[in-house]
């Protein structure tokens, strides 16, 4: 037990709740434990509970999170080659330790992680980690998912396997990210329990548009309502196009009163979504990205009916690793504890040691540091490392057992496990992997980044656009002598593959490295000289391919008859179901816009329905007439208001119900209580009526008709009784 | 006081056809007194010691017969000085063409608002605004169900958030028209990264601008490169950029405090938004100037029609009001109404929610529903008006129904013609009454749209963004 009472504050905080009792013996059910099988406690109540109902008993509880461990971007290459992103250490800690804090922290009980690439590593380190022994507060599944190389198609595997039960959170693996999350869950669910529709909520963290955790590649506009943080348009940053404007459909002035316009919004792709999302990526499966393809992709459909909700994040810290320049800002960030109570002293790792000093200087027990080197503030120095005479190292962090010699300058670099750096080298700003050799006197550019083992000569100078490796995947190439020495050992890593298959390269490299050319983000328009054709040319495309879907759909079956079937039968069906009465109008309009309909149809079949259900309520004797029309339409009527606009559908509407009427028993009353009951709702207006009733012709087409409106003079007598009544008051 | 006031007097094309070459817009009567006493009692509130009234050349003569006879003559003290100038042109280019007479900061008013927004508010919030706010614009919420919301129109108001300590005034744009997109600058995201697009907000028209705005101009390095753009667009020089409406004027000053690469110390201009607890209105409508009448009746704690006016047996409810010498026949009843002077009103009238103007005669048993009846109109026995506006002189034959009805003369068409000509003719060169003022700005917008509309083609029509 040692070993875990090491852990964060929070962590210990986490554990001392209540709460964590019931999440930490919490098991898997009937699922599939991956690797982490070994962590199946006592099978038993809490199975047969989760068989018996696995929605409603422990909604509360119970929050699922999905953690996306692959990345599907190369950002991070050569070093990812080698290892996967989420276990790249930030200040000496693996990412995925953030992750799972982060979650421990939000009080999840059940964590999947979803593996692509490098599946077993990141399999062998979560069996071997704290979380998946019993003090964990949550259980862990890892699924692979090996065929995957987007987020979209993660998410189609998963449901695939049917692993989600409830609205879950979904992160990836490579956050940093200290906020409660009680309110955030809290409103989301409240949203949910008033509008089914209500999808998914974004954990979004405001702060300057300047700031340094945003990723200059991957960021985005947001548009929201201001008032309920309706997210109504997500538009993504293109730096290298750029990118003058956002355009905005003038369909969203109409529906929302005031809406902020936000460019100060750091995503880390923090999201509760509810299980139709994983279910609607598999509905659209040309969806991949889970903002611009997703996002984006519901917000502009009209069809789907869904929305998405932002979560504003003013005073807590947020930040996910998707770039070098990210990775960068956030280790400074940690390490001048804007993370707290996520800091290397708080140890995450069983084993870590920190402590914490004065100016930000972590150091772990074992260092050996020669009398005369200088560590200066801001950095983190793990155990046993020596570092010689007259080096001086300025806010980077060095990993566990380096070797650094006499007269090294370090600055704002990460060096991590097992390096050896010579006398008198310099480097700045790079990124040194596990086990590289920096030779005596070398010069490592800001910028550079050194993999694995890669041992640089005596004397070298490394620029820093430099990305060298060891790795060899299947090419067989020579030791570049150029870039490593005569007697180094590594290779200039190019990434080919990506500049064929995706027109953003240029900008993500560019974008991604470590050191960022502030020069390349122009934010003014004075060089903005050429409009996003391609961007324009993009969005066409996707619009093409979502009309012609409509279009086939339509094609199918497009007659007018099998329309008013169908929407009779949809609206018999809510009636009889009890559903909802919005997920009827939905699924009205749904089949009104796939079969092109006009209104009149729809509310043909929809009175067809209705009066179908009150004449049927009457024949049968459950009610009388006015009983039976009241019952029916006080719950169904507000239907009408989605597809009665102006007078002139008012009279259409009232013709229908009349020649409706004249095929049912007790039509007259019928349609006098409907007439009252729909003018009682507002549904229909005084003038619509009067007019229906004494200018339509069509009112007294046949004998049948005259017959039907018998009733109808007495009312409308009423009508103007209290109409004069109420003006003479 | 440190501020003076211009009150604009525009033509009130929207009152058609309550509004008249003799009865212009500034002195339509809003509960008996005509708007511009309004204006002016404001102005007064506000200490201000000179008001420049501007009106158009064929309003000058009513303006300046009321402000010298009627306004005038009522003031206890004369300490505020009221001068009436004639200006036909563009709100922007009168503005500048008072460069003369201004000598202080100034208040720039409508003729047409109703509010109980104290004067001084607006004073205090622009001396409050930091150094670079170079004018604060007022803007409203309308609060009142009874609107006839589709004569509201508000454009399209991009600014910073209003829960900031001094709200911003980004950009203005008239709302996009159906398959036309709002395109929003990335610039300024960039330079105010938090920006509201209000759907809601309208326009009050009341403005505070220093003075130096007025210097805004071609020897004016800060301004210089606008005006040059301006001009290479149009070929004017420099009474380009003033020669618009001034709510353009004002976007345009909004806009340079982002889109150059340089903005950070660019003027800036405030807004502020009339808080709920306040009412505010411009008869800008024919709706509008009904609600507007109604709010002076509910303000004016109950007044007690003057004795004169009863006659034996009408009622007139206390939540009316009656000008001087109307008479009224038995069994007449008013409610919530207002009655001008000198009007005849028969037996068994029903009235309410109305307004009547001054020398209207009605014959027995009319019944007027929330009318609003032009001067000297006659209404015949039993006629029963809904919703109606009559037109001055007009006779309403007996025993007429009509309901949500303009009645204007048959013999005042031929005039109305002409009349329109007028007020057309009257539109371009001049004021700033809305309509007008809309419609430039959907020209200088669609500018604004086209320009982004085009692929890989650089059609800056604005030219505002294109510049080193």
């Amino acid at each position: 037990m040692f070993g875990y009472d090491t852990g964060t504050q929070a962590y210990n905080r986490f554990n001392s709740s209540p709460h964590s009792g019931f999440a930490a013996s919490e098991t898997m059910g009937p699922k599939k434990g991956g690797q982490s099988s070994g962590n199946k406690p006592k099978v038993g109540k809490q199975t047969a509970q989760q068989n018996a109902a696995p929605e409603e008993s422990d909604q509360d509880e119970r929050l699922q999170a999905i953690v996306l461990s692959d990345s599907y971007q190369t950002r991070f290459q050569p070093l990812t080659l080698e290892t996967p992103r989420c276990l790249l250490p930030l200040c000496n800690t693996p990412l995925l330790e953030y992750t799972f804090e982060f979650l421990a922290l939000a009080g999840v009980s059940e964590v999947i992680v979803v593996c692509c690439a490098h599946a077993d590593q990141i399999q062998e380190y979560i069996a071997n980690s704290r979380w998946s022994n019993p003090p964990s507060p949550f259980t862990i599944e890892t699924v692979l998912s090996p065929e995957s190389v987007s987020v979209g198609d993660a998410m189609r595997d998963l449901d695939a396997k049917g692993l989600i039960t409830s609205d879950f959170l979904l992160v990836s693996g490579d956050i940093v990210c200290n906020v409660p999350f009680d309110k955030v869950l809290a409103d989301h669910r409240q949203r949910r329990a008033k509008d089914k529709n209500a999808i998914m909520t974004m954990v979004l963290r405001e702060a300057s548009p300047f700031h340094r955790t945003r990723a200059r590649a991957e960021s985005a506009i947001f548009v929201l309502d201001e008032q309920t943080n309706q997210c109504v348009h997500y538009e993504e940053i293109k730096t290298r196009r750029h990118m003058k404007q956002i355009s905005l459909d003038p369909e969203i002035f109409n529906k929302h009163t005031d809406l902020a316009i936000r460019n100060d919004f750091i995503d880390c792709h923090i999201d509760i979504c509810s299980p139709d999302v994983p279910a609607l990526f598999t509905e659209n499966f040309d969806y991949n990205h889970i903002r611009k393809d997703f996002v984006h992709g519901i917000l502009t459909s009209d069809l789907l009916g869904k929305t998405i909700f932002a979560h504003i994040v003013t005073d807590n810290y947020a930040a996910r690793v998707r770039s070098l320049q990210t990775y960068d800002a956030v280790s400074k960030d940690v390490i001048s504890r804007w993370t707290y109570p996520i800091t290397p002293d708080s140890n995450l790792l069983a084993d870590q040691t920190f402590q914490y000093q004065r100016g930000h200087i972590y150091k772990e027990d074992g260092i050996v540091l020669a009398r005369s080197c200088r560590i200066n503030s801001c950095t983190v120095v793990g155990a046993g490392t020596a570092v010689d005479d007259g080096t001086v190292i300025t806010g980077s962090v060095i990993g566990r057992r380096c070797k650094i010699g006499k007269n090294v300058s370090i600055r704002s670099a990460y060096i991590w496990d097992d390096v050896t750096i010579e006398d008198d080298a310099i480097i700045e700003s790079a990124i040194i992997a596990n086990g590289a050799v920096i030779g005596a006197s070398s010069h490592v550019a800001p910028g550079a980044i050194v993999s694995y083992n890669v041992k640089i000569d005596t004397n070298i100078i490394v620029d820093g656009n430099k990305r060298l490796t060891k790795y060899l995947g299947e090419e067989d190439k020579k030791v570049d002598t150029d870039a490593v020495g005569e007697n180094g050992d590594g290779y200039v890593y190019e990434d080919a593959s990506e500049a064929e298959e995706d027109d953003d390269y240029e900008e993500i490299v560019n974008s991604s490295g470590l050191v960022y050319n502030m020069a390349f983000l122009n934010a003014s328009d004075t060089s903005f000289s050429t409009v996003s054709a391609d961007q324009a040319h993009r969005k066409s495309r996707r619009r093409r391919v979502s009309t012609a879907s409509n279009n086939t759909i339509a094609s199918e079956d497009s007659d007018e008859d099998s329309f008013l079937r169908e929407a009779q039968a949809s609206v018999e069906r809510a009636v009889a179901e009890n559903h909802d009465l919005d997920i009827a109008a939905l699924e009205l309009s749904t089949l009104r816009m796939a079969k092109n309909a006009q209104f009149h149809e729809v509310r043909a079949a929809t009175i067809a329905a209705l009066i179908g259900r009150i004449s049927h309520l009457i024949n049968s004797n459950t009610l009388k007439a006015r009983a039976a029309v009241e019952s029916v339409l006080n719950r169904w009527g507000p239907l009408f208001r989605r597809q009665v606009f102006d007078q002139a559908d008012q009279i259409d509407f009232l013709l229908l119900i009349q020649r409706d009427c004249t095929r049912r028993m007790q039509g007259s009353s019928i349609l006098l209580h409907a007439i009252n009951c729909l003018y009682d709702q507002d549904i229909l207006e005084e003038e619509a009526i009067l007019t229906w009733w004494y200018q339509d012709p069509q009112r007294k087409e046949d004998a049948d008709m005259v017959k039907v409106g018998e009733l109808v003079p007495r009312w409308l007598e009423w009508l103007t009784t209290a109409e004069e009544e109420s003006d003479s008051e | 006081m440190e501020f003076q006031a211009i009150i604009l007097c525009g033509p009130g094309k929207g009152l058609e056809p309550l509004v008249s070459p003799l009865l212009p817009k500034a002195l339509l009567p809003i509960a008996n007194k005509p708007m511009l006493y309004y204006a002016l009692e404001w102005c007064q509130r506000a200490g201000l010691s000179s008001v420049v009234v501007v009106c158009s050349s064929g309003a000058e003569q009513p303006i300046s017969k009321y402000i010298t006879l009627g306004y005038n003559s009522m003031q206890t003290s004369k300490s505020m000085k009221v001068e009436v100038v004639v200006h036909d042109g563009e709100t922007g280019s009168i503005v500048k063409g008072l460069k003369d007479k201004i000598k202080l900061d100034f208040i720039l008013l409508p003729c047409d608002f109703i509010t109980d927004l104290p004067p001084q508010t607006v004073v205090d919030i622009h001396r409050n605004q930091p150094l670079k706010t170079i004018g604060t614009g007022i803007w409203y919420i309308n609060s009142l169900d009874t609107m006839d919301k589709q004569t509201l129109k508000p454009d399209l108001t991009i600014h910073t958030p209003i829960s900031n300590p001094h709200p911003q005034l980004l950009d203005i744009y008239s709302r996009p028209k159906a398959n036309n997109q709002l395109h929003v600058r990335m610039s300024m995201l960039w330079e105010y990264p938090q920006a509201t697009i209000s759907t809601s907000l309208l326009e009050s028209f009341i403005y505070v601008f220093s003075r130096k705005a007025l210097d805004y101009d071609f020897g004016d390095a800060d301004t210089a490169s606008i005006i040059t753009v301006m001009s290479e667009k149009g070929g004017g020089g420099e009474s380009l950029k003033w020669n618009k409406p001034w709510t353009s004027v004002v976007r345009d000053i909004a806009r340079d405090s982002w889109c150059h690469s340089k903005s950070a110390d660019r003027d800036t201009v405030g807004m502020y938004v009339v808080p709920k607890e306040h009412s505010f209105i411009r008869c800008k409508s024919v709706s509008a100037y009904l609600e507007a009448n109604r709010l002076i009746l509910k303000q004016s704690s109950y007044t007690l029609p003057p004795t004169t006016a009863t006659a034996n047996g009408a009622a007139i409810g206390r939540d009316s009001l009656v000008g001087i010498g109307t008479v009224m026949e038995e069994k007449t009843s008013v409610k919530r109404s207002i009655v001008g002077a000198d009007c005849i009103f028969g037996r068994e009238c029903r009235l309410s929610g109305c307004v009547v103007m001054d020398g209207v005669v009605l014959g027995d048993g009319v019944h007027l529903d929330n009318c609003i009846i032009g001067n000297g109109v006659i209404i015949e026995d039993k006629a029963r008006l809904v919703g109606c506006t009559v037109e001055g002189r007009y006779v309403v034959r007996e025993a007429t129904q009509s309901k949500n009805e303009i009645l204007r003369g048959y013999s005042a068409e031929g005039l109305l013609d002409t009349s329109d000509e007028y007020e057309d003719e009257e539109n371009e060169e001049s004021d700033e009454d809305e309509d007008e003022e809309e419609d430039d700005d959907d020209e200088v917008d669609e500018n604004d749209l086209v320009e982004s509309e085009g692929e890989g083609i650089d059609v800056d029509d604005d030219d505002l963004f294109d510049r080193r």
